[in-house]
């Protein structure tokens, strides 16, 4: 079975964040990253709950200096860039997992970002909702480079509650009407996500290097 | 040539927030919008069960996609907010039948 990963979830309290859980345990998602603060987070069987920082970073520098505090002590590093040229910056910075083109000023994905794009981008469902024209529009125009595979993508609840959680199906028909292969689509929502969230896991157990190679000690 | 169909079960949640006539019509409402008329016309969808918090939907097969599409993106109907959850997609009402049966509530 695959493992389904939601890589963005920002419930508002610990009794919402558990709703989430039991829900997405019955929808069959294994893994899910969430934002906030994570103290006294309740715990659901068969769903492992691991944190995740969301930067907003006004410039390069600003996200170089959050990169170099933040990076090891969260699961899933995300960048909302401001503008093109943080977007470049956090797409080939190979300590930023997701970024976030899909901002309140989308970022249109073309050959010069597939060029760099070492980081996924991510496409969080919450925008479809809140814009579905202006967010169709940028997804319809950007599809082409994630058919092409030439840009890794994963897509996101962005969830608050759980009213706003899909199943990973529906979130990977985000893609497929777009015009991405069923199987590009069903990995962004499973192996892509879940490879992310579990190999960063290991790096912050010490069990991986931030290069991705095992760490093995001799018995 | 016969048309091939998918038959798609849908779970509206919160259960018993909104009555299945009114999630299809939501449905409904949500393809017109998102692929016209016409798409609304070449997905051939039809409700087939409407009651209880979950309903069963028929659409043409080379559509299923842009239906659960559609589905992902109502989070609102009459006001109260609601997701469709497509649980289930089969080829066949004997199938589905089958799934309903065997509860999965």
């Amino acid at each position: 079975m695959r493992p389904y990963a939601d890589i963005w979830w920002r419930p508002t309290s610990p009794d919402l964040l558990r709703e989430m859980l039991v829900l997405a345990r019955e929808m069959g998602y294994r893994a899910v990253a969430v934002e906030g603060d994570l103290t006294g987070a309740p715990s659901v069987e068969g769903v492992e709950v691991l944190r995740r920082v969301t930067l907003r970073p006004k410039d390069v520098g600003q996200l170089y200096s959050q990169l170099s505090r933040l990076r090891w002590r969260y699961h899933v590093v995300s960048v909302i860039p401001p503008s093109r040229e943080v977007a470049m910056a956090a797409l080939r910075d190979n300590r930023v997992d997701t970024v976030v083109m899909l901002g309140d000023e989308p970022i249109p994905v073309d050959h010069h970002v597939a060029e760099v794009a070492r980081a996924a981008v991510e496409v969080p469902l919450s925008r479809l909702l809140e814009e579905p024209e202006r967010s169709l529009s940028w997804l319809l125009r950007s599809a082409r480079w994630f058919r092409r595979g030439r840009v890794r993508v994963t897509v996101s609840s962005g969830a608050c509650g759980p009213i706003e959680l899909r199943r990973p199906v529906q979130l990977a028909s985000v893609l497929i009407v777009a015009g991405v292969e069923p199987e590009v689509a069903r990995r962004a929502v499973s192996d892509l996500p879940y490879n992310v969230m579990r190999e960063n896991s290991l790096r912050l157990a010490g069990l991986m290097d931030p290069s991705g190679v095992w760490e093995v000690t001799e018995r | 040539m016969r048309r091939k169909r998918r038959y798609l079960v849908i779970s509206v949640r919160p259960p018993d927030s909104v009555d299945g006539q009114k999630a299809f019509e939501a449905l409904k409402d949500s393809v017109r919008k998102l692929f016209g008329e016409v798409g609304l016309l070449s997905s051939d969808l039809r409700l087939v069960r409407g009651e209880g918090h979950r309903i069963v939907v028929r659409c043409s097969s080379d559509q299923t996609w842009n239906v659960v599409f559609a589905a992902t993106l109502v989070s609102e109907v009459d006001g109260k907010k609601v997701a469709l959850d497509v649980v289930r997609v089969s080829g066949t009402l004997r199938k589905v039948k089958g799934f309903l049966a065997g509860d999965h509530s």
